[in-house]
């Protein structure tokens, strides 16, 4: 009979309270009393939880990869709090607030779905561990990005609309403004039809992508019958990181694409859509074994096909359908011709079918912002 | 009620600058401010003007923040702007149609 696992047991309670308090934070009205009182329990529970975890050391008997993990929990608690805190606060301080807390339990979600995953029966510890954290770190991303900017504003938070300057009554205002006639109406739905095509492209999300998984491929190449064990965490590593940076360029865009239309709201929600469809194959079939690793390029690649064959429509662009149809003929030269070697052709496919044409929207964006510039 | 009655008309949309505003956001989800001036021809000071008696009016919403110090703001449709919109382009229409015939 062994020791009864005090630590264990007072982390796992910890993070029940943590978990359940945060869902409260996260459903109830924001900066009400009960949510500061609430959210104080909430970071009690949670500075107990990632104490009890830097005083695990069962799992590798020394300071390994989860106390890296609490460590950075306690410093997106403590920067989800400062600006609540601070003297002097900052324009953008309830967004940092919002952002930090809502990571912080993005964090403490993933933690949890991690310990459901290794309990899982047949459950490879690495595999299990990684795959959880990306799907729900991916989940907790995309939620958090549409979500919070959307709460701020509504409370009339967002700190940066607040500060902006007040609406200047300009003496051309007046009853005097003509009125429109029957070409005008003609002009008006020329003006619509031509607005409502605008699609803003900087190709950033294609070399991304393409570079990132062009290299995960590559080192997954180099590590077969070398370091195989590898293999995992090169994934799970690789599709953090893009998802992240895919994230934050997404947001960043966002608040920048001059305009965003039904069309360019269909092209992103195909590419994420297929970046979520390939994911999810990648990673579970190939960790449960419902695809063979072999099978794996090839179905990558047929999925990429319907990326840009589907959203070949909303460029209107030949050039993007022929890059689908591409895509799908080396989907089944994958097929054809399976073995290691495919990782390389997938990767060699990513560069000319996924990193050459965002680098050519790219150019093209750069050249339109730039005659914008000088005519504006 | 006449075909022609001009009272109708929705005044808030019936001038220009403003019906202008409307058919580019009609045809978008949101668009900038800079693009909006650009695509309708006309000033800073005036398409501000007119876009904060349509903000007051409900017809248009705005989502103003700031990207690297600039000031950014987004405008849309709100749902009462977007019917006000039909409405509006339906009246005209029918008072622009060749009558009997």
């Amino acid at each position: 009979m062994y020791d009864f696992d005090w630590i264990g047991w007072f982390h796992a309670a910890f993070g029940f309270i943590a978990l359940a308090l945060g869902l409260l934070v996260v459903l109830r009205r924001k900066g009400t009393r009960g949510h500061r009182r609430t959210g104080r329990i909430y970071v009690a529970a949670m500075l107990l939880l990632n104490g009890t975890a830097l005083a695990i050391y069962d799992l590798f008997g020394f300071f390994g990869p989860f106390h890296v993990a609490a460590v950075v929990s306690l410093c997106t608690l403590a920067a989800g709090l400062h600006p609540m805190y601070a003297r002097r606060r900052g324009e953008r301080h309830f967004e940092r607030h919002a952002m930090f807390m809502s990571w912080s339990y993005a964090g403490l979600l993933a933690a949890a779905t991690a310990e459901l995953a290794v309990r899982l029966p047949g459950a490879e510890f690495a595999s299990a561990v990684l795959a959880s954290t990306v799907l729900v770190v991916a989940g907790a991303a995309f939620i958090i990005h549409t979500r919070v900017p959307r709460i701020l504003t509504a409370l009339g938070l967002s700190g940066r609309a607040r500060s902006r300057g007040t609406t200047v009554r300009h003496p051309e205002e007046t009853d005097m403004d003509p009125q429109p006639n029957t070409d005008d109406l003609a002009a008006m739905r020329r003006l619509m039809e031509e607005s409502s095509r605008g699609v803003y492209e900087t190709g950033k999300h294609y070399m991304l992508w393409g570079l990132v998984v062009a290299a995960g491929l590559c080192l997954t190449y180099w590590s077969l019958g070398r370091r195989e064990a590898w293999i995992p965490w090169i994934w799970g590593i690789g599709l953090l990181v893009g998802w992240g940076a895919a994230a934050w360029l997404g947001s960043r865009e966002a608040a920048r694409a001059p305009v965003e239309t039904l069309v360019s709201q269909t092209r992103a929600g195909i590419w994420i859509g297929c970046g979520i469809g390939m994911t999810i194959l990648g990673l579970l079939g190939y960790y449960t074994g419902a695809i063979r690793p072999g099978a794996l390029p090839a179905v990558i690649a047929v999925v990429m096909g319907v990326g840009y064959f589907a959203s070949s429509f909303a460029y209107r662009s030949m050039v993007v359908r022929a890059l689908g149809v591409a895509w799908w003929i080396g989907a089944v030269a994958l097929l054809l011709w399976q073995g290691p070697h495919a990782l390389l052709v997938l990767a060699a496919l990513l560069v000319v079918l996924q990193v050459v044409p965002g680098a050519l929207f790219h150019r093209r964006a750069r050249a339109r912002a730039a005659s914008a510039a000088v005519t504006a | 009620m006449s075909t022609f009655d001009h009272t109708r008309l929705d005044d808030l949309i019936h001038s220009r600058i403003r019906l202008a505003i409307m058919a580019v956001l009609g045809g978008v989800e949101r668009a900038e401010f800079t693009y909006l001036r650009d695509a309708v021809k006309t000033t800073d000071g005036n398409l501000g003007a007119h876009l904060a008696k349509l903000e007051a009016a409900g017809y248009v919403a705005v989502d103003k923040r700031f990207v690297e110090r600039k000031p950014v703001s987004h405008y849309r449709l709100t749902a009462a702007g977007r019917r006000a919109f039909e409405s509006y382009l339906k009246t005209l229409d029918a008072m622009l149609k060749p009558q009997g015939g």
